[in-house]
């Protein structure tokens, strides 16, 4: 799943070797910490958050197929 | 321009054989889905070279200056990116799926030549089409989202591509076209007009495309945003 959220970031962003994913395995949940460049974080974000909610709800659909939550967090 | 037309279980399996029988390459063809496939009916493509001719004469791009400004929309490139990225996008989900694409074009209000791009997920178990279309699709508009945002980037114009997973868009089409039909009988007999639920752009375009050729009804959209719905009036 961490190479999902990776690709479709570097499909995103306009410095793609400054994308970083730390992730976090729990029971019920996974976390992501996503960091891009500073130029990158409005892109990745999007108007009202638009594309982060496309991004989470996306990698949800991986996530419900191991049964699983996932929380994103967005730096730069 | 020659074509074929062929039928198979399924809108991928028939693009394969028309491939085939042609001996021509996917990205060197028109693929227009006539009939998509179900439990009853098989799939129905049909295959089309482009004139070769057009593609000859046209003008030599000039090698010199790269000048960039605003080049022409090339619908086939954006359905061939998009493939790409909705591919690596099932890839990495583990889903097993094929992608196909479909380009058709109509007529606008204003006589206007309109493409659309259609991308097509087939093979996928019943459970993953539920997950990937989500609560009234709204997953699914997130996916169809974030590709044509992607898509964007590459080709430097919104695509408006359509992504269709497990026939959701003809059975959610169908049924508004049939709550259209209702809502118009309605609206006949008694004269008054009738308010619809708030629905999605792509949705609402349905409804109204639906009763455009009705000489007894017309259709009109009001509100804002996530409001914004359609009223169907009397014509008198």
């Amino acid at each position: 799943m961490k190479e999902l959220l990776i690709f479709i970031v570097k499909e995103l962003v306009d410095e793609p070797d400054a994308v970083r994913v730390r992730e976090r395995d729990g029971r019920f949940a996974i976390t992501f910490e996503l960091t891009v460049a500073p130029g990158d974080a409005g892109k990745v974000i999007g108007r009202s958050g638009r594309v982060a909610k496309a991004i989470r709800d996306v990698l949800g659909v991986a996530a419900a197929r191991e049964r699983k939550r996932v929380h994103l967090d967005i730096n730069s | 321009m020659p074509s074929i037309e062929i039928s198979a279980r399924t809108i991928a399996e028939a693009t394969r054989l028309a491939l085939e029988q042609m001996g021509v390459d996917e990205d060197e063809v028109l693929i227009e889905v006539l009939q998509n496939g179900d439990d009853e009916n098989e799939a129905l493509v049909r295959v089309s070279t482009t004139d070769p001719v057009a593609t000859d004469t046209a003008p030599d791009e000039p090698d010199e200056a790269p000048r960039r400004t605003r080049a022409p929309f090339d619908p086939q490139a954006a359905g061939a990116e998009g493939r790409r990225i909705l591919e690596g996008i099932l890839d990495r989900m583990d889903v097993e799926a094929y992608v196909s694409v479909q380009h058709s074009t109509s007529t606008g209000p204003e006589g206007e030549t309109q493409h659309s791009i259609m991308l097509y997920v087939e093979g996928l178990d019943e459970e993953t089409v539920g997950i990937m279309i989500g609560r009234r699709g709204e997953t699914l508009r997130s996916l169809q989202f974030l590709l044509n945002t992607l898509v964007n980037r590459h080709v430097g114009r919104w695509p408006q591509i359509v992504i269709d997973v497990g026939n959701y868009r003809q059975r959610r089409q169908e049924s508004l076209e049939g709550l259209a039909r209702r809502v118009a009988e309605q609206v006949r007999a008694t004269g008054r007009p009738q308010a619809l639920d708030p629905m999605q752009a792509y949705d609402r375009r349905i409804v109204h495309m639906a009763l455009r050729e009705d000489p007894t009804v017309y259709t009109e959209s009001t509100g804002e945003g996530e409001t914004r719905k359609i009223t169907v009036y009397p014509k008198k």
